[in-house]
């Protein structure tokens, strides 16, 4: 299969007519990823024309799949991949539930092109800005996810009765009911957006009262219970450098993503401003600033997403075998000053070119070149 | 850029913006190379703090975070007022404002 890895070591045989790169002093890791961002699926955030990341008019939308929405041309997706970030998970926020889009790499002319998988899960806000969908309450909106929940399973054993209409209403339009249930059975996780450490504690209860495989994202304050959430075995997506205090998360800090990984929780990082999706490096770089050390960050934007994305066969390392997507930098890619040399996506090199450097070059010199 | 030169923009480089005898003690402490992405502020001494709006700060903060103050100490900003309540992340030295914080805590519901 063209665009994997073949070999990777010292002392590998390479054939005469391989393309050779010389990357003598330079650093050289797997593409990184970014465990948020919705990359072709915003372009400007205030111009609905170009956002498709958010389903309106529903708040339980499971079966809404955002893969469809997905735009190869993307403004944003050079733009993100000339700075080493090479793959994204096209995750939507907020509401009950939505669903997760799927993983894409940032290459590619179609949406089949850049898909990796489809659907990695399904999404479920608990936190603060879902409260509305609960009446309010978040002790609404847990038991209106467990009547939702409940109504789906009830459906799966009753759909002969649902289709003669001899079923009570049920929570949800069956159609997204039907779409839950591979959450129900425990092949697609449920990711939950939290931040309160109560909030928290209520998704690993509900997973594990349905026996759910369950990913936290937020999660802000998940390092007050760091030690419960790697006994659960759950993995978490965390932002390093938010530590703005508010009601959802009073206790914020930057050393969360620090602290978790050293419980032994499964860390990935996420810039969740798809916009700045290419500074997903800078994230893992003051995670290490305030705790982590170098190895859990690099593992944290490439090997853990991954796996908590369910790719980690194909992607995430520099393993024979897998997918190659490489990149070559010009020092520690945490780095600030760190430039980008090569990009590699499934073993094409990448232009290193975007709507940035196109304006660069434009405006130059003036007056400037049409 | 980040000191002498944007004191002289507000007219204030005859008393801040780089460390000689005579200037405003204005002094950061740095746990390395502070344009590293590692490089922590430790200690600052602030004798003065000047913003646009020219309110005066006395001020000396530790190695904790600066939300809601001017992003990083020793370095002006001319865009922040001092004591205002502006919502900062303090990423070291680089102000989020607006709808970038609104953003990072993902679309209004």
């Amino acid at each position: 299969v063209t665009g994997r890895i073949v070999a990777v070591g010292a002392n590998v045989t390479v054939p005469a007519d391989a393309a050779k790169i010389d990357a003598t002093g330079k650093w050289v890791t797997p593409g990184l990823i970014d465990g948020a961002g919705q990359m072709g699926l915003t372009e400007i955030g205030l111009v609905p024309a170009g956002n498709e990341g958010a389903l309106r008019g529903s708040d339980i939308a499971a079966s809404f799949n955002v893969a469809e929405g997905i735009n190869p041309a993307s403004n944003l997706i050079p733009v993100t991949r000339v700075e080493g970030v090479t793959y994204d998970p096209d995750v939507t926020w907020r509401r009950v539930d939505r669903r997760s889009g799927g993983v894409v790499d940032l290459d590619g002319a179609t949406i089949e092109q850049m898909l990796i998988k489809s659907p990695v899960g399904i999404v479920v806000d608990m936190s603060e800005g879902s409260k509305g969908a609960g009446g309010t309450s978040r002790a609404g909106v847990a038991g209106r996810l467990r009547r939702v929940f409940n109504d789906a399973l009830e459906y799966s054993r009753r759909k002969a009765d649902y289709s003669r209409a001899q079923m009570q209403q049920l929570a949800a339009p069956a159609a997204e009911l039907e779409a839950l249930l591979p959450v129900l059975r425990g092949q697609l996780p449920l990711i939950v957006y939290a931040n309160r450490v109560s909030d928290i504690r209520t998704a690993l209860r509900i997973a594990r009262e349905y026996k759910l495989k369950l990913i936290l994202s937020g999660a802000a304050e998940a390092w007050e219970i760091a030690a419960d959430i790697a006994a659960a075995g759950v993995p978490v997506l965390v932002e390093p450098m938010d530590n703005i205090p508010s009601y959802d998360a009073l206790g914020i800090r930057y050393e969360n993503a620090a602290l978790l990984a050293k419980a032994g929780v499964k860390v990935s990082l996420m810039e969740t401003e798809t916009h700045y999706s290419r500074r997903i490096r800078q994230q893992a770089g003051n995670a290490v600033s305030f705790g982590m050390t170098w190895d859990q960050a690099l593992r944290a934007v490439t090997l853990t997403p991954a796996e908590t994305f369910g790719v980690a066969g194909q992607y995430g390392s520099l393993e024979a075998g897998k997918v190659a997507n490489v990149v070559v930098w010009s020092s520690d890619p945490f780095e600030l000053s760190t430039g980008v040399e090569h990009v590699f996506i499934r073993g094409k090199e990448i232009p290193l070119r975007s709507r940035q450097t196109e304006l660069l070059e434009r405006y130059r010199s003036l007056p400037p070149k049409y | 850029v980040m000191t002498a030169n944007a004191a002289w923009v507000l007219g204030l480089d005859s008393i801040t913006g780089t460390l000689e005898p005579g200037k405003m003690a204005d002094v950061v402490l740095w746990s390395a190379d502070p344009f590293s992405v590692y490089a922590k502020a430790l200690q600052s001494i602030t004798t003065a703090g000047w913003s646009t709006t020219a309110t005066i700060r006395r001020t000396s903060r530790g190695p904790t975070s600066s939300w809601g103050k001017s992003p990083l100490p020793g370095v002006i900003d001319d865009r922040v007022p001092a004591g205002s309540d502006h919502r900062d992340h303090g990423r070291h030295g680089v102000p989020r404002v607006g709808s970038e914080d609104r953003a990072r805590h993902g679309p209004d519901p």
